[in-house]
């Protein structure tokens, strides 16, 4: 019996290239309903979401809408039929303002005579959109003035604010891995938001994070490699439950102290931070760096860590400090600095690492053309190059036919592989990592943390700069800890205990933090 | 060895984006297509067409444009456009008639010639990466700048010379039916092809039109790959005007007046893009060939001149447009 508001999928099946990516694959989200997706990286998460609102079709299979049979023609007939979506890269416009991007592609609702648009009538929509979402953003800023949390916000007070406008009574939300570049606190209001939308509308939710599935839905589906092998009620998922559904084997030792294998005791500094200043965001930083050692960063939005890893090989301006490495201070520029082996591997791998319309191979050797991979002529060497690539894609167990593929086409895991195999194959001593297991599944995850730690039993040095707070515990040797460009607190962790994320957000918060919360609380006025 | 892994030799560093199934199909194949189908038809319809005099015609079209757009090609694949080229050809010219006229330097002029051209390009390059100006500005600035320096030093009236060994440089005919010209074009053609595709400056060029970002973070010198291609690009436009002067017996004006957007078509119908990042120096030979037979074609068949502007013009937009459905861009993740 037809009920509104539920979206199925059944017997969805889409190859690409000749590999299958979904296999007949059931899928259902009643209405009011809060539904998670969980699977590995290229398990087809992305996928059947692309199908199920209108991005691509399947070869097979059928997407049902309330009890009927749609053909999908593209994203904008999928949001007239009630189906929305937020994508895990953000699809607003830069330089347009709040209630434009609010509205946007739906601009049809407020024509009037001749195609003018009434815009008024559009500033009082985004008004009351935003209201009810109980968003406080002006809707005449300027989208890239908002912070990261605020444009997520945004994107899913659009999904509602669309169904409202197409007098779609129950719309039906996908979220793709929407907390993926927030931090916690970004990350608890957005599921918040969820949480309230929920009684209007039903959400497909992917997510890496299982705290955030557990938190927030009703039932769970498990995709791996393609075949969707199981779906439950949420309290009757656990975390190794859902990863050994996922994998397909016992979990694998989680990167905890525990487990880590017994390192040599750090040795000589090998990087040597001094005063580093950047005008508003760094306020006379030092850190010491030795062999054999992960030092984790750690801080909340403003903290300044997001400039530290640039500040160091010298891509802001106005820095100033001294960078010593192994003892002789060094003019912070990249290239002086990977001659000296020292790599940054920047946190935004599809801005910022990788060439995405690029082949791996492409990608993988273009950080090291300067020197090892050609001739003093500058030709290339390309039996050797050729031979690289490849051991690195099976080292690193990157999947791809060949390594001509397109970096694009890749799953988020994969991409991130690709760019270690780039900054790896120059056998760094030192390396800056920066949020490097972002968008990554849990599988991946414990594959990369066990190239990083061999790499520092082998005398490496890793300044891990990461929002990821149970990482940069699980990894670190010493932690030290930002906020507002200074550090704040150092600890450190033994074989026997390491420091709680408890911990470590009292140090970012400060007491007097603490303090302000407290008082904001409990005295109920206004801000502070 | 992972099982599913096969063992590649990848050809290049650098693989133009392919597409899947039938646009891969169109990209690559329509231009040689188109081509074949060009040649057939006016060696149909046109009996002078297939003659040995015409070969040797069309070889002498060939050379200049083909030189023309080797450069050119490479500032293109920056994602940048070098519009001087005209003029440098024009800027060289004049001055290399100038020389053989009034000095006995014969073929030192060569040289001359190619230092112009690279401190052109040089001072394009270098307001372009350091002075932050988008090159489409910095080189219609330099269009004018040079054609009118050109235009100066001879007065506006073409300066004839008389060196038969230097003329020999262009009209000569090493291999029979095929002017020297020609000869020069294919070489630097081919050094060009090579260093595209297996030479680290080649890559770099391919990656800055994909992302200049992401090549700094490579630790790249970025700055001085933004220049060279704008140096290659005036060196290759310098010895186009060289020959075309050799060609003539004499420097002009109207030197090159059709290179700058003869050269634009035969790169884009070619099929590297404007956006760059795809295509190369091995796709522009395919343009140029395409744009030289059109125009001789067209003009053996007596077409009119404003009628084989038309068809021109049709034939770069409809060419660009496949080119385009060839690298539309795939859905990431």
């Amino acid at each position: 019996m037809p009920v509104p508001g539920v979206l199925a999928a059944r017997g969805i099946t889409k190859a690409y290239c000749g590999s299958l990516v979904l296999d007949r694959v059931d899928f259902e989200v009643q209405r009011g309903e809060v539904v998670g997706l969980v699977g590995e990286n290229g398990a087809g998460k992305s996928t059947l979401l692309n199908i199920l609102s209108g991005v691509t079709r399947a070869d097979q299979g059928d997407v049902v809408l309330n009890g009927e049979v749609v053909h999908l023609r593209n994203y904008n007939h999928a949001n007239h039929c009630g189906v929305f979506r937020v994508f895990q890269e953000s699809a607003l416009i830069p330089n347009l303002t709040v209630y434009e991007n609010l509205l946007f592609s739906h601009e049809a609702s407020f024509e009037r005579f001749g195609g003018v648009l009434d815009r008024r009538a559009m500033r009082l929509a985004a008004e009351q959109i935003l209201k009810e979402a109980r968003l406080d953003i002006g809707i005449e800023q300027r989208t890239d003035e908002l912070s990261l949390a605020q444009r997520q916000a945004l994107e899913i007070a659009r999904a509602t604010a669309l169904s409202f406008l197409l007098a779609i009574p129950h719309p039906i939300i996908l979220l793709d891995e929407p907390t993926t570049a927030l931090d916690a606190t970004e990350e608890r209001a957005t599921l918040e938001l969820v949480g309230r939308l929920k009684g209007a509308a039903s959400f497909v939710l992917i997510s890496h994070r299982f705290e955030e599935i557990f938190a927030v839905t009703d039932r769970i589906y498990v995709l791996k490699d393609g075949r969707m092998v199981a779906s439950m009620p949420s309290e009757r998922a656990t975390p190794e439950l859902l990863r050994r559904l996922m994998v397909g084997r016992e979990r694998i030792a989680d990167a905890s102290a525990a487990s880590r294998e017994a390192v040599k005791a750090p040795q000589a500094t090998r990087l040597s931070v001094r005063g580093l200043s950047v005008p508003g965001a760094l306020s006379d930083v030092s850190i010491d760096l030795a062999s054999h050692e992960i030092v984790g960063l750690c801080g909340l939005a403003g903290s300044g860590k997001e400039v530290l890893g640039r500040a160091i090989i010298g891509l802001v301006k106005g820095a100033q400090g001294t960078i010593m490495v192994d003892g002789v201070a060094v003019r912070p520029a990249i290239r002086t600095m990977m001659a000296r082996g020292l790599v940054y591997m920047p946190g935004d791998r599809q801005l910022d690492g990788l060439l995405l319309q690029d082949s791996i191979f492409s990608n993988v050797t273009l950080a090291s053309l300067h020197d090892t991979l050609s001739n003093r002529v500058g030709i290339v060497k390309f039996a050797a190059a050729r031979r690289d690539v490849l051991e690195w894609m099976v080292r690193l167990r990157i999947v791809a036919r060949t390594s001509r593929v397109a970096c694009g086409t890749l799953s988020g895991g994969q991409q991130q592989k690709v760019l270690f195999a780039k900054f790896l194959r120059r056998s760094p001593r030192i390396l800056i990592l920066e949020n490097p297991t972002r968008g990554v599944d849990t599988w991946t995850k414990a594959e990369l943390y066990r190239v990083l730690r061999s790499l520092v039993a082998e005398g490496a040095s890793i300044l891990l700069i990461s929002d990821d707070l149970p990482e940069v515990i699980a990894l670190s040797d010493r932690i030290v800890v930002l906020t507002q460009g200074r550090v704040v607190g150092v600890a450190r962790s033994s074989d026997i205990s390491e420091p709680s994320e408890h911990d470590l957000i009292r140090m970012m918060l400060g007491v007097t933090g603490l303090q302000r919360e407290y008082l904001r609380e409990n005295a109920g006025a206004g801000a502070v | 060895m992972e099982s599913g892994l096969e063992v590649i030799e990848p050809k290049a560093i650098s693989q133009p984006r392919r597409a899947q199934g039938w646009r891969a199909f169109a990209e690559s194949v329509v231009p040689l297509a188109a081509l074949v189908a060009l040649v057939i038809y006016f060696s149909a319809t046109t009996p002078s067409f297939v003659t040995r005099a015409n070969f040797l015609a069309l070889t002498e079209l060939i050379g200049p444009l083909l030189l023309v757009s080797l450069g050119a090609t490479f500032v293109m694949l920056t994602g940048s456009i070098d519009l001087s080229v005209g003029s440098v050809a024009m800027l060289s010219g004049s001055a290399t008639a100038l020389l053989l006229a009034n000095t006995s330097m014969g073929l030192w002029v060569v040289a001359i010639a190619v230092a112009l051209g690279a401190l052109c390009g040089l001072m394009c390059g270098v307001i372009f990466t350091y002075g932050r100006v988008p090159s489409f500005i910095v080189t219609l600035g330099a269009l004018s700048v040079f054609r009118g320096v050109g235009l100066k030093l001879i007065d506006g009236s073409p300066v004839p010379f008389d060196n038969a060994a230097f003329s020999n440089l262009a009209i000569g005919q090493l291999v029979p039916s095929v002017a020297n010209v020609a000869l020069w074009g294919i070489g630097l053609w081919a050094v060009g092809v090579f260093v595209g595709l297996r030479t680290k400056f080649g890559h770099y060029m391919y990656a800055l039109g994909g992302s200049e970002r992401v090549v700094r973070l490579s630790g790249v010198a970025v700055d001085r790959y933004k220049v060279y291609p704008f140096i290659l690009s005036g060196v290759t436009a310098a010895i186009a005007g060289l020959l075309s002067v050799a060609q003539l017996s004499s420097g002009g004006p109207t030197l090159g007046s059709s290179f700058l957007l003869d050269s634009l078509a035969a790169i884009v119908v070619g099929g590297t893009a404007l956006t760059g990042g795809v295509g190369g120096v091995h796709r522009t030979l395919l343009g140029v060939l395409i744009i030289s037979i059109l125009d001789d074609g067209l003009n053996m068949r007596g077409v009119g001149e404003f009628t084989q502007e038309i068809i021109k013009g049709t034939v770069i937009v409809v060419a660009a447009a496949v080119v385009m459905i060839g690298q539309r861009k795939g859905i990431v993740k």
